[in-house]
């Protein structure tokens, strides 16, 4: 029923270590994104989204490792890649695109020579091919005048371009994934937006499936197909981006819904601030038994204190972890 | 704006006033610094005839002091140029790499920095025989340490930039990400220490030579004569103060170039005085 998965992580664990002690930052996460598919990935700052992202890309630091679980990308298994095999995957069929695009680019290299890089490196053209490739990425970035932005700095250029020139380089080799590590979070929000569409129509076109880490639930619902919520390095519920807002049901992710502000929405009667999620997500060095959500849920039982819930199907592909369901 | 500093003013003209010595030393100087020897002359003080009088063979101060600056500019530069090389790649290598090899690199750097550069180079010199030759060997292996501990510094700041890690992403290789995205963005520093460098190497260069090590006789080296002219430090002055002076004024727009540069080159504008 669905196309082979581009990418199919079964039951990754990362553990970091601290002090000779090893910690679990992310555990038990599996996702598989399909071939041009859309998909999200939402969660609080330190839940292990960007971890989960790089060990994609096998750029996982020193001191953090897969402790379990694989990591398949179009059929490889990119755990037990070597540098150099892993390093061929990187930026040719892999990409990536950072949040902070103002300091994501050389300062002492123009745009052009950055873009061209891609292809030489990794179509092995010549500097002057590479050149007029350059042009042609930025005129699909909707660069206005590329032939003469190739010839600037990025302190020429502002925070929302050098973000189209990140997307160039980023597509410029047709990745078949694209890793978006909150790819709008620096920017303005008009131009947040654009950059988003424009980074959906690019990969459309290039049936490129797209991996979108965010913590703006909002657009990760309207933007991608499907959506999985995390807290505390666990995958809590998967579900189809159009359902999330409607049907939340991992009591954590209806928290999430419950506290966004509407516009033209009311406060009910004798409420007078917005809803929020009580408590703090907990660290790693303090998971307790049992769900990691239980101490802050308000509807725990006993038994979320003692065991940790297995996933539990909803709908055709969502599932959640949680006792109330099944 | 940047604010040029006295520094720089005061260091370049010094600089320019040194190089303009060395390069048209044919020009300038007003006797032959070897051949015109001529003991009837011998040990003359200032006069018209000698600028800066002359040393116990004869021969014009002046002269000498001039076509000096060619020997120790091209040995400052050589020198400064075989330890940068070394001292970069090494602090480049060691930054990025990490692990083994930056212990090892951080131990030869601490051994280096233990030992004095003048007493080091000694021992190699010994080994090796006096001569210009063994004398760039010598300065050239001993002196890295500051270049290697910089450019490490710079590398372990760099690698955290977002542009480098975006490098890693794209699949760019170790070999790449040094030389093309580390090395222009750290090489201010370096032209800094690489400045400063120069004038230790033209000092250390002038203590060999005082030592009898340097630059071998009859080749006017700064150091050279004053050795020479220490035995008649109270009768003939004139023979070591302007030699002396001459080293002097070189080190010392040196040093105030490479100040100069540091405050200039530094985006903050507001460097601490070491």
């Amino acid at each position: 029923m669905t196309l082979k998965p581009v990418l199919d992580i079964k039951d990754l664990s990362i553990s970091i270590e601290i002090d000779a002690k090893y910690y679990t930052a992310v555990e038990g996460v599996s996702l598989s994104i399909g071939k041009g598919e859309i998909f999200g990935l939402v969660g609080e700052s330190g839940c292990g989204k960007s971890l989960t992202a790089l060990s994609i890309a096998g750029l996982l630091s020193a001191q953090l490792q897969i402790s379990n679980g694989t990591i398949a990308f179009e059929g490889q298994q990119i755990e037990k890649l070597k540098t150099r095999g892993m390093r061929r995957l990187r930026g040719d069929r892999i990409s990536m695109i950072f949040q902070e695009p103002m300091t994501a680019l050389n300062p002492l290299m123009t745009v052009g020579d950055q873009i061209g890089e891609m292809f030489v490196l990794h179509r092995g053209m010549s500097m002057k091919d590479a050149r007029k490739k350059a042009i042609e990425a930025l005129d699909q970035v909707q660069v206005p005048s590329p032939g003469r932005r190739i010839h600037n700095y990025p302190h020429q250029l502002s925070g929302g371009m050098r973000q189209r020139i990140m997307i160039a380089i980023a597509l410029s080799c047709n990745p078949a994934l694209l890793i978006a590590d909150e790819p709008t979070t620096a920017l303005d929000v008009t131009i947040q937006a654009e950059i988003v569409e424009l980074i959906l129509e690019l990969c459309k076109a290039r049936g490129t499936a797209v991996l979108m880490i965010s913590h703006d639930l909002g657009l990760v619902a309207r933007m991608c197909r499907r959506v999985a919520v995390m807290y505390a390095g666990q995958i809590v519920e998967e579900q189809f981006g159009s359902d999330i807002f409607t049907g939340p049901c991992h009591p954590y992710t209806k928290g999430l819904v419950g506290s966004l502000p509407r516009l033209g929405g009311r406060l009910e009667k004798g409420q007078v601030r917005l809803n929020e999620i009580s408590g703090t997500v907990p660290s790693i060095f303090e998971f307790q038994d049992g769900c990691r959500f239980h101490p802050r849920c308000p509807d725990a039982m006993d038994k979320c204190r003692h065991e940790a819930p297995m996933q539990t199907k909803i709908g055709p592909r969502g599932y959640v972890r949680c006792y109330n369901y099944g | 704006m940047k604010k040029v500093s006295l520094n720089l003013i005061v260091g370049s003209i010094l600089f320019i006033i040194v190089v303009v010595t060395a390069i048209f030393a044919p020009l300038i100087a007003t006797h032959d610094p070897i051949l015109d020897a001529n003991l009837m002359y011998a040990e003359e003080p200032p006069s018209k005839a000698f600028l800066l009088g002359t040393d116990e063979q004869g021969r014009d101060i002046f002269s000498r002091i001039v076509y000096g600056a060619r020997i120790s500019l091209m040995i400052g530069l050589v020198v400064q140029m075989m330890n940068t090389v070394i001292g970069v790649s090494l602090g480049l290598s060691a930054g990025y790499m990490g692990g083994w090899w930056d212990e090892i690199v951080m131990g030869m750097t601490g051994l280096i920095l233990s030992i004095p550069t003048v007493v080091f180079a000694l021992a190699l010199m010994s080994v090796l025989g006096p001569g210009i030759g063994s004398l760039l060997i010598a300065l050239g292996m001993t002196d890295w340490a500051y270049s290697c501990r910089i450019s490490r510094a710079q590398v372990l700041s760099l690698k955290s930039q977002n542009y480098i890690q975006a490098s890693y992403t794209l699949g760019f290789g170790n070999l790449h990400i040094m030389f093309k995205e580390l090395l222009p963005n750290m090489i201010g520093p370096i032209i800094v220490i690489a400045t400063m460098g120069i004038g230790s190497a033209i000092m250390a260069e002038a203590a060999l030579s005082f030592l009898g090590l340097g630059v071998v006789p009859p080749a006017p080296s700064w150091g050279a004569m004053l050795a020479k002219a220490r035995e008649q430090l109270l009768f003939s002055p004139w023979l070591s103060v302007f030699p002396g002076l001459a080293i002097f004024i070189t080190v010392l727009g040196f040093n105030l170039l490479g100040d100069g540069l540091r405050d200039f080159l530094d985006p903050h504008g507001k460097a601490k005085k070491i």
